[in-house]
């Protein structure tokens, strides 16, 4: 009789305590497992963002600007104003991780002026495609980065 | 008892262990947590980051493209800053440290406008500066730089810094400097045109109309002709009434030399008169016997059979009733005009024994025909315009005329009174000497005689001791300054060689045109670079020019049409054909000059060039310009040599000096070098 056991109401407190601590250990895990990857995708993200830029910026501005009026063709792995898919081939000169394969990319030119200074405003908008797990992960699904190219005087 | 003590002890284990093990799982999960949002802060300041850099980037190219277009504007605050080097801009000569405390303030208006419609980059302020944090006024030879010419370095930086607002959300920025070498020349030199240079300036040679350089040593190896062309005409003018800004002419005189330049009939009235026959000296009969002795050895073989018995020796004769004059005139020595109106009087071969200082023979080779091809304007002002020793050259010829139709000549002494049955009687003998025209030459400088011609050692010996009248002579006058007064000489100019300092008077000595190579602004560039770079498109014709421009090859303008010019600056080639017109871009003050470094620069076309034409080599002296067709040129020539033998004959041709060569401030151009030398992007995230 001096045995003394646990009784329902303790051990339902006792596990109730223990689900809220596993609970908020795991919701805690998540969060943290999704800030991770969103940063991780994030930065990638505006990796492939940036790489245009810095390209049609070695270009010049003569060149964007025939790029604009249509008389030359962009490369075929910067096409402009339309949604490209960015493609994982590891026997391209370009090499991404197998990640960027997740993600597509739509640049946009945009001819500027200001008095006599022109110039091509350039916007790279880098999401993730549909049906990938970057979609989940990623908060933003969207990232994009703008810069100029000015016309240089001769 | 003991049994329920050691089970509860039990117990209390696991519960410990349980929470043990909740702890450590809940401690790693914060952990993680922990830097799950340091990585999604670092994504975050990743992210800011490379938006404040690519606005850096941008930025900068704004800044640059800025500082490329106000450095254009001559007349802009920006350009004036960087050639005068104001003091909130020059940091060339502060210590290290303080090299950033100046700085000119460039506006960012595209970037800005971009910046505040993106979502981050609204949050940034940006802004740029320039500085000039070096200078060279020396070359590496230590030679200096004219005025304020020289060799800099500017620095563009651009900040990108989070706003006022934003600074505690935001903490990455962008600090991004370039270097940048900048030259600044002189296109043109001011130049007064009372005064003489003080120092080289390269630009020199666009002071004048027409420069010669090896001008003297051209016109002594043609005897003059070069000066003096007969078959070609070319008209020196003035664009502007103001003599201040006259072009000047110069022919490449040397210290104690001179060249002359022929007058011709239309400009005979700046020769001093007379222009007509005018008398000199009577001679008497003795005297006429003496300067006259093939007419004496006439006479005395008529007399010889007729009177025996007398000396017949000068004395002995005696004639009356003649007239004697010695007449001098001055004239042309052009042959256009001596065969107009002289050609049956033998004046051409006056002139030609004047220049041979002999009697011509038939032997002779055909001597260079005298031309006055070269018409300097406007003639009332050619003191203003004309350096060095330049003479006018003409004809001054004394002759003596004799009548003899009523002519008595007697033999024997004056004192005899049967003179009549001494008389010598020849009527085709007077005659014949009654219509001819005896040139007196000084027999210092002529030897032999005219074909029975005066006796020149007696017109000196005799008549000349009596009246030392130095017009008995005949001569072509070169002692007259050109279309001036004598005691009115004409400028000497001065030069300087480029390494030292010393003034010179030889311009042979002289540097060549734009001699500092590190001022040009593009060196040894093909033709096509000259397209790629914009400053000649053959297809729309136009010619923009910036600086000194060298092209490593010939170059052929105008070949599709007219061009038109723009800018200030100097293309220097290896040899340049002109096939169109160059015409000036209205609006907008416009400098070209054509140069080669000796290579010739040949013009073929009749069509107005609005350019400065230079061609003066560095060590052959054979520069020239050729004009095929008729010259139209509105500018500056500066050549070695005229040879204008080789421009097209019977044909007008006009050099008309450009106004805007002659300025009383220097026209500075400034190059930027596209090239970065120098480049440190400076990213801040704290």
């Amino acid at each position: 009789m001096n045995k003394k056991g646990f009784t329902l109401i303790e051990i339902v407190f006792a596990m109730a305590i223990l689900a809220i601590a596993v609970l908020s250990m795991f919701m805690l895990n998540r969060s943290s497992n999704q800030n991770a990857m969103d940063s991780y995708y994030e930065f990638l993200a505006f990796s492939l963002a940036r790489e245009p830029i810095e390209v049609f910026r070695g270009f010049g501005y003569e060149n964007l600007r025939m790029i604009v009026d249509g008389n030359i063709s962009p490369p075929p792995a910067y096409r402009v104003n339309s949604m490209q898919d960015i493609e994982f081939n590891a026997f391209s000169e370009i090499q991404y991780p197998a990640e960027a394969a997740m993600f597509k990319r739509m640049i946009e030119l945009k001819p500027v002026a200001h008095g006599n200074l022109n110039g091509i405003s350039i916007r790279v908008t880098v999401a993730a495609k549909s049906m990938s797990r970057i979609e989940v992960w990623m908060r933003n699904r969207t990232v994009s980065l703008e810069s100029l190219i000015l016309e240089r005087p001769r | 008892m003991t049994a329920a003590r050691e089970t509860n002890g039990k117990s209390g284990i696991a519960m410990f262990s349980a929470i043990f093990v909740l702890l450590v799982v809940g401690l790693l999960a914060v952990q993680l947590h922990f830097y799950s949002r340091q990585a999604r802060s670092g994504a975050f300041r990743f992210q800011t980051s490379e938006v404040a850099r690519q606005l850096a980037a941008a930025a900068m190219e704004e800044a640059f493209v800025h500082v490329l277009a106000q450095s254009e504007k001559s007349d802009g605050t920006f350009f004036k800053k960087l050639v005068e080097r104001s003091a909130d801009i020059d940091c060339s000569n502060l210590d290290l440290s303080e090299k950033n405390l100046r700085g000119a303030e460039i506006p960012l208006e595209l970037i800005t406008a971009q910046a505040r419609a993106m979502e981050i980059g609204s949050r940034f302020s940006i802004s740029a500066t320039a500085r000039i944090i070096d200078f060279r006024k020396v070359d590496i030879a230590g030679t200096e730089y004219y005025g304020r010419e020289g060799v800099g370095t500017l620095e563009l930086r651009v900040r990108v810094e989070p706003a006022s607002a934003f600074s505690n959300m935001i903490s990455s920025a962008c600090t991004m400097t370039r270097h940048h070498d900048y030259k600044v020349v002189a296109v043109v030199a001011s130049r007064d045109n009372n005064s003489q240079r003080s120092g080289y300036a390269g630009s020199y040679v666009l002071d004048y109309a027409l420069f010669l350089r090896s001008g003297q040593e051209e016109f002594a190896s043609s005897n003059g002709a070069s000066l003096n062309p007969a078959q070609q005409r070319l008209v020196i003018s003035q664009g502007d009434a103001d003599p201040n800004t006259y072009g000047k002419v110069f022919f490449g005189t040397k210290p104690g030399n001179q060249v002359y330049l022929n007058i011709d009939k239309d400009r005979m009235h700046f020769i001093p008169s007379p222009h007509q026959k005018e008398f000199l000296y009577e001679p008497a009969d003795q005297q006429v016997f003496r300067l006259l002795p093939d007419f004496f050895a006439a006479i005395r073989k008529l007399a010889r059979p007729m009177l025996a018995d007398i000396e017949l020796a000068y004395g002995n004769f005696v004639m009356t009733n003649f007239s004697a004059d010695l007449l001098f005139e001055r004239l042309p020595v052009c042959d256009k005009d001596l065969a107009e109106t002289e050609a049956s009087s033998g004046i051409v071969e006056i002139r030609n024994a004047l220049k041979l200082r002999r009697w011509p023979s038939a032997s002779d080779l055909p001597l260079p025909a005298e031309g006055a091809g070269l018409i300097i304007e406007p003639e009332q002002n050619l003191h203003q315009i004309l350096e060095g020793d330049v003479r006018q050259r003409f004809m001054q010829i004394a002759s003596l005329f004799i009548e003899l139709s009523s002519a008595r000549i007697f033999a024997g002494p004056s004192t005899d009174t049967d003179l009549d049955s001494r008389r010598i009687e020849d009527s085709q003998l007077l005659e014949d000497f009654s219509t001819r025209k005896f040139t007196c030459f000084d027999s210092e400088n002529f030897s032999g005689r005219q074909p029975d011609g005066i006796d020149t050692a007696y017109l000196r010996s005799h008549i000349y001791r009596d009246t030392r009248n130095p017009d008995l002579f005949s001569r072509i006058d070169t002692s007259q300054s050109y279309q001036l007064q004598t005691n009115n000489p004409l400028p000497q100019p001065v030069f300087y060689l480029k390494r030292w300092s010393g003034r010179i008077e030889d311009p042979a000595l002289a540097a060549v045109p734009f001699a500092h190579i590190n001022l040009w602004a593009r060196q040894r560039i093909s033709r096509r670079q000259l397209e790629e770079f914009g400053i000649y498109n053959p297809r729309l014709k136009k010619l923009k020019l910036r600086g000194i421009i060298h092209c490593r090859e010939p170059i052929v303008l105008g070949s599709e049409g007219d061009i038109e010019v723009s800018g200030c600056g100097v293309l220097i080639a290896p040899g340049i054909r002109i096939e169109g017109g160059i015409r000036k871009a209205p609006g907008s003050e416009t400098v070209c000059i054509l140069a080669t470094r000796g290579q010739p620069i040949v013009v073929n076309t009749e069509s107005r060039i609005e350019a400065s034409l230079v061609s003066m080599g560095i060590l052959d002296r054979n520069g020239h310009v050729k004009a095929t067709r008729r010259l139209d040129l509105y500018g500056a020539m500066a050549v070695d040599r005229l040879a204008i033998d080789r421009w097209a004959a019977g044909e007008e041709h006009r050099i008309t000096y450009d106004p805007a060569l002659k300025r009383p401030t220097d026209l500075y151009q400034i190059n930027i070098a596209r090239w970065t030398t120098f480049e440190r992007v400076l990213e801040r995230d704290e």
